[in-house]
C-alpha cells in the first residue's frame, strides 16, 4: 500500500501498451525463427508485460524496497529451479548417461 | 439486541469472543495503527503471491521440460488449442485489471461509488473470462482434447505424430488442463474476493484512510492477470510459427 | 553467574499462591483453546498432535526393528514391511520434523523473543493448525485402514501405477500439511519484518529468530513445487495420464526433479531451527555470547539459499545425465561449509566458558556432536563415486537419522526442556530429565552406527530381508532402538508429571538474556504488559543484564 496516487491516464496508458503487446505476443510467434528465437521472444515480451503490471498496476514502484525483495526473490527461485532442472533434460542425449542403468 | 446478545450473557461473550478468532477489532493488538497493519497486510499477500509463483512456475517447467525432449510433436499438439479464444481472453484479463486498479484508485480519492462500479465491471470481466473458457473448453471437449476421457489417437497419427510419440500429446494437452484449470479456480477466487470487496465499499467501509482489504485483493488479481500473460504464449503459441 | 550462582527452584508455599493470569488461565473452556487467537495456545495444540504423531510413527519402526532381528525376517510379511517403513517416513518427514520446531517453539517463542503481542496473522495460524489436523488424520486413516507401500518418497511410476494401496488419500494429507507449514513460514516472515519491538535491530536478533526466519523463507518457496509434483502425482494415478510413466511416454524423473525440489531443502527446514535452539542454549549454559553472531546469523540464510541448489544428489543413480549429475555434486560440497560456520561457532562459545550441565545443555552438546558426525557423512554420499555404492543403503538411513535423530531430535528435546518453564510455568526433575538424555544419547549410538557398518558393506535399505552376516550389527541397532524408545517415554512422564507437581518457577529460571525471559513463566496473555525497549544483543551474558535492561 503506498501514499502515492497515479493518475488515471497512466493508468489506461499501460493498459494501451499491454494490449499492443499482447498483438506482438501472437504476431511474433507466427514469424519462421528457430525454437531458441521463439523462446527468447516471447519470454521478453511476456517479461514486459508482467512488469508493466507488476510495477504500475501493482504499485511495486513506489512501494517499500521489501517488496522489490519479494519480487526479485521470485524471479532469482524461478531461475534456480528451472536452470538446474534443463541441466538434467538438456544435456539428455549428447551426454553419456550415469553408470547404474 | 443482537443475536450475539440474546444467546450468550456478556460474560460468556467475554469468555466465547474475546480471546477467540471472532473478535471483531478493526486494529489487531499487535500492531501500533492501522497504516502498521495496513501495510503488514500487503507484505503478506506478496509474500503469499511469491509462493503462487512457485506453485504455478512447476507447471510451466513440466511444459518445458517436456518441449526439451520432443520440441516437434508438443508443438503439434499447442497447435490445436485455440488461440484465438485465448488472445481474447488475455484482452479481457487485461481490462480487468484496469478496472481493478482504477477501483482502488477511486477509493484513494474517497470515490466510493465510483470504486464500487469499477469493482462490479472487474468481477463481471472476470466473468466473462470464465465464460469464454466455458466455450473454449467445449470446443475442446467437440475436438477430442481431453486425454484419459475423449482423446482420438487415430486423428493424431493422421496429423503426423508417430504412434510411439502419442504419449507427448497426451501429457501436454494433459498439462494444458491442469494449468488452465488452476488458473480458472485461481479467477474463480478472485471473483468472489472482487464481489465481497465490491459489497463492502457500496456500504462504505473502505475509505482514503483505510483500504487494506481492497489493496490485498486487487494484488491477488493482478496475479492472477500475470499468471496468464505467461500461461497464454507457453500454450497457445508454441505451434503457431508451422501455419 | 556460574552453576553455584544460579537461583534456587522457589521452595514449596504452604498454601497454593493466587495465580496470576496468564494465558493458560485468562479463559477456559474447549471453545477458547479451539478458536483461540494466541500464538501460545497454537502451539500448546500443535505440542500436542506433534507429539501423538511422533509415537505413532516411533510405533511402525518399533516393530520393524524387531522384525529385523532376524535375516529371514520373520515378523511381518514383505508387504506389510513395506506399508510400515513408509507409515514411518511419512509420518516423521512430513508431520513430526518439518512442524515440529517452527509450530511448537517457533509459534510460542517467537512473538515472545521480539516483545510482539502476537504473530502477524494470528487467524491464519490457526488455520494453520486445523489444515495440520486434517491433513495429519486424512494420512493417518489411509496408513492405518490399508496402508501405502511407496516408501514416503512416493516415486513414481509405482506410486502413480502400479501399487493398489491408499495413495491418493496420503498424499492429500501431506498437500494439506504442507500449506499448514506454508502459512506457518509465511506468518513469521511477515511478523520478523514488521512486528519488531523498538530498538531491536537485525543483528540484535536472537540466533532463534534467525533460523526461524531462514527456515519460513525455505518453507515458503519450496512447499508450492512440491504440492504441486502431489498433485500431478494424484491426477496421474487417477486419470492414468501417463506423465511420470514411461509406459505412456512420461519421465519419471520429472517427478523425482519436482519431488526432491522440495524434499532437500525440507531437510533444511526440519534442521535450521534445531541449529536455532542450539544457538541459545548453549551461551545461556555457558554463561557466554555466542562467538561470531553475525556469522552465525548470515549462516542461516546461505544454508537457506545453498539448500535449493543441491537436490539432485538424490538422484545421481537415477538417470540424470553426467553434466547434471558434475553440478550438483559440487553444490553439494558447498551446502555443508554454512553448517560446519556454526559448528566451529559453538565449539568456540563454549571455549573458555562456564558451562553448566543442565538438561537443554546435555541435549545441545549431543545435538554438536552427532550432528557434525552425520554432517560429515553427507560428503561422501555428495561425493559421485562413493554414492555409486552406497545409495540406497543402510548408509544413507544412517546418515540422514545421525542428523535428524541425533540432530534435530536432540535439539527439539533441548529446546522443549529450555522453554518448557517458560511455557508452564513449573520445573521438572532434573534428575529424571539427565537420565533421559543419557538413555537417549546411548540408544542412539547403539542403534545407528551399527547402519553405517552394514550400510557400507551393501545392506540395501527398504528390503525386508538381509544376509545373515548382517545379523549382528541389525541385532545392536534394534536393541539400541528399544533404548532409545525408553529414553523418548521418560520424558512423557516427568514432563507430565511437572504439569501438576513441578515446582513453580520464577520468570527466568536459567538466568537468560532473551526477551522472552522478561516476562512471567507462563506469559500472559499479550505477552508483555508494557512493549519493551530494546537495548542491546542477545547474549550479554558477560554483563548479564537483559535485552530490554538500559
Amino acid at each position: 500500500m503506498s501514499d502515492k496516487i497515479v493518475s488515471t491516464s497512466t493508468y489506461i496508458a499501460v493498459l494501451a501498451i499491454l494490449l499492443v503487446l499482447t498483438v506482438l505476443t501472437v504476431g511474433v510467434s507466427f514469424l519462421p525463427l528457430p525454437p531458441i528465437g521463439h523462446v527468447i521472444a516471447g519470454l521478453t515480451i511476456a517479461a514486459l508485460k508482467a512488469s508493466l503490471v507488476v510495477l504500475v498496476f501493482m504499485h511495486a514502484m513506489h512501494s517499500p524496497r521489501l517488496t522489490w525483495c519479494v519480487i526479485v526473490a521470485c524471479i532469482v527461485w524461478l531461475l534456480i529451479m528451472f536452470s538446474l532442472t534443463y541441466s538434467d533434460y538438456l544435456t539428455r542425449g549428447s551426454l553419456p548417461q550415469m553408470p547404474g542403468h | 439486541m443482537s443475536l450475539r446478545d440474546t444467546l450468550f450473557t456478556p460474560a460468556e461473550q467475554t469468555a466465547l469472543f474475546d480471546h477467540t478468532f471472532l473478535a471483531r477489532e478493526r486494529l489487531e493488538e499487535q500492531y501500533a495503527s492501522l497504516p502498521h497493519q495496513s501495510e503488514t497486510a500487503a507484505f503478506g499477500m506478496w509474500v503469499f503471491l511469491a509462493t503462487e509463483v512457485m506453485f504455478f512456475g512447476t507447471l510451466f517447467l513440466a511444459v518445458g521440460a517436456y518441449w526439451c525432449l520432443d520440441p516437434q510433436t508438443i508443438e503439434l499438439a499447442s497447435l490445436e488449442l485455440n488461440w484465438k479464444i485465448g488472445s481474447i481472453n488475455t484482452f479481457v484479463l487485461l481490462a480487468s485489471s484496469l478496472m481493478m486498479v482504477l477501483a482502488i484508485h477511486a477509493t484513494q480519492l474517497n470515490q466510493q461509488k465510483q470504486a464500487y462500479r469499477y469493482l462490479l465491471i472487474t468481477a463481471g470481466l472476470g466473468i466473462c473470462f470464465l465464460g469464454f473458457k466455458a466455450v473454449e473448453y467445449y470446443i475442446d471437449y467437440r475436438e477430442n482434447l481431453i486425454p484419459g476421457f475423449k482423446f482420438d489417437d487415430a486423428e493424431w497419427i493422421a496429423r503426423g505424430v508417430d504412434a510411439s510419440r502419442i504419449g507427448y500429446v497426451k501429457i501436454f494437452l494433459f498439462l494444458y488442463w491442469v494449468m488452465t484449470g488452476f488458473h480458472a479456480l485461481h479467477v474463480t477466487i478472485g471473483i468472489i474476493a472482487v464481489s465481497v470487496m465490491a459489497v463492502l465499499t457500496r456500504r462504505g467501509r473502505y475509505s482514503r484512510e483505510y483500504y487494506s482489504p481492497l489493496d490485498v485483493t486487487g494484488l491477488y488479481w493482478h496475479f492472477v492477470d500475470v499468471v496468464w500473460i505467461f500461461l497464454f504464449p507457453t500454450l497457445y503459441l508454441l505451434g503457431t510459427h508451422t501455419l | 553467574m556460574t552453576i553455584a550462582t544460579l537461583p534456587p527452584p522457589a521452595p514449596l508455599p504452604a498454601e497454593p499462591p493466587a495465580e496470576r493470569s496468564n494465558y493458560l488461565n485468562v479463559s477456559y473452556g474447549v471453545v477458547s483453546w479451539l478458536l483461540t487467537k494466541d500464538h501460545k495456545r497454537i502451539a500448546i495444540l500443535y505440542l500436542i498432535s506433534v507429539t501423538a504423531m511422533f509415537f505413532l510413527g516411533g510405533a511402525a519402526i518399533s516393530i520393524v526393528r524387531l522384525h529385523l532381528i532376524t535375516p529371514q525376517g520373520a515378523l511381518v510379511s514383505a508387504d506389510t514391511y513395506n506399508r510400515l517403513f513408509t507409515m514411518h517416513g511419512v509420518i516423521m518427514v512430513f508431520f513430526f520434523l518439518v512442524p515440529v520446531a517452527p509450530a511448537v517453539l517457533g509459534n510460542f517463542c517467537l512473538p515472545l523473543m521480539i516483545g510482539a503481542k502476537d504473530l502477524a496473522f494470528p487467524r491464519i495460524n490457526l488455520l494453520s493448525w486445523y489444515l495440520y489436523v486434517v491433513g495429519g488424520a486424512w494420512t493417518l486413516y489411509a496408513m492405518l485402514t490399508e496402508g501405502v507401500d511407496t516408501g514416503w518418497t512416493f516415486y513414481a511410476p509405482y506410486s502413480s501405477q502400479a501399487t493398489h494401496y491408499n495413495v491418493v488419500p496420503t498424499l492429500i494429507g501431506l498437500v494439506l500439511a504442507g500449506f499448514s507449514s506454508l502459512f506457518t513460514g509465511l506468518n513469521f516472515i511477515v511478523t520478523t519484518h514488521w512486528l519488531r519491538a523498538p530498538g531491536l535491530t537485525w543483528f540484535r536478533l536472537p540466533i532463534f529468530v534467525w533460523a526461524m526466519y531462514a527456515t519460513s523463507f525455505i518453507s515458503l518457496l519450496a512447499v508450492p513445487v512440491l504440492a504441486m509434483a502431489l498433485i500431478l502425482l494424484m491426477l496421474e494415478r487417477l486419470l492414468h495420464i501417463g506423465i511420470f510413466d514411461p509406459a505412456l511416454g512420461g519421465d519419471p524423473l520429472l517427478f523425482q526433479h519436482l519431488f526432491w525440489f522440495y524434499s532437500h531443502p525440507a531437510v533444511y527446514i526440519m534442521i535450521l531451527p534445531g541449529m536455532g535452539i542450539v544457538s541459545e542454549v548453549i551461551p545461556c549454559f555457558a554463561r557466554k555470547a555466542l562467538f561470531g553472531y553475525k556469522f552465525v546469523a548470515c549462516s542461516s540464510l546461505a544454508i537457506a539459499f545453498l539448500s535449493f541448489l543441491v537436490w539432485a544428489h538424490h538422484m545421481f543413480v537415477a538417470g540424470i545425465t553426467l553434466y547434471a549429475a558434475l553440478i550438483f555434486s559440487c553444490l553439494s560440497f558447498l551446502v555443508a561449509v554454512p553448517s560446519a560456520i556454526k559448528v566451529f561457532n559453538w565449539t568456540a562459545t563454549l571455549y573458555k566458558g562456564s558451562i553448566a550441565f543442565e538438561t537443554p545443555m546435555l541435549f545441545c552438546l549431543g545435538f554438536v556432536a552427532l550432528f557434525t558426525s552425520g554432517g560429515l557423512t553427507g560428503l561422501f554420499l555428495a561425493t559421485l563415486g562413493v554414492d555409486m555404492h552406497v545409495h540406497d543403503t543402510y548408509f544413507v538411513i544412517a546418515h540422514f537419522h545421525f542428523i535428524m535423530v541425533g540432530g534435530m531430535v536432540m535439539a527439539y528435546m533441548g529446546g522443549l526442556h529450555f522453554w518448557w518453564p517458560k511455557m508452564t510455568g513449573r520445573m521438572y526433575s532434573q534428575w529424571w530429565s539427565r537420565l533421559a538424555a543419557l538413555i537417549i544419547f546411548v540408544g542412539f549410538f547403539l542403534t545407528f552406527l551399527p547402519q553405517f557398518v552394514v550400510g557400507y558393506n551393501g545392506m540395501p535399505r527398504r528390503y525386508y530381508q538381509y544376509v545373515p552376516e548382517f545379523q549382528v550389527w541389525n541385532v545392536l541397532s534394534s536393541a539400541g532402538a528399544s533404548i532409545l524408545a525408553v529414553g523418548y517415554l521418560l520424558p512423557l512422564g516427568y514432563l507430565f508429571y511437572s504439569l501438576r507437581y513441578g515446582p513453580r518457577t520464577g520468570d527466568n529460571p536459567w538466568g537468560a538474556t532473551g526477551l522472552e525471559w522478561q516476562t512471567s513463566s507462563p506469559p500472559p496473555r499479550d505477552n508483555f504488559a508494557v512493549t519493551p525497549t530494546v537495548y542491546r544483543g542477545p547474549y550479554e551474558y558477560d554483563t548479564g543484564k537483559a535485552q530490554n535492561e538500559p
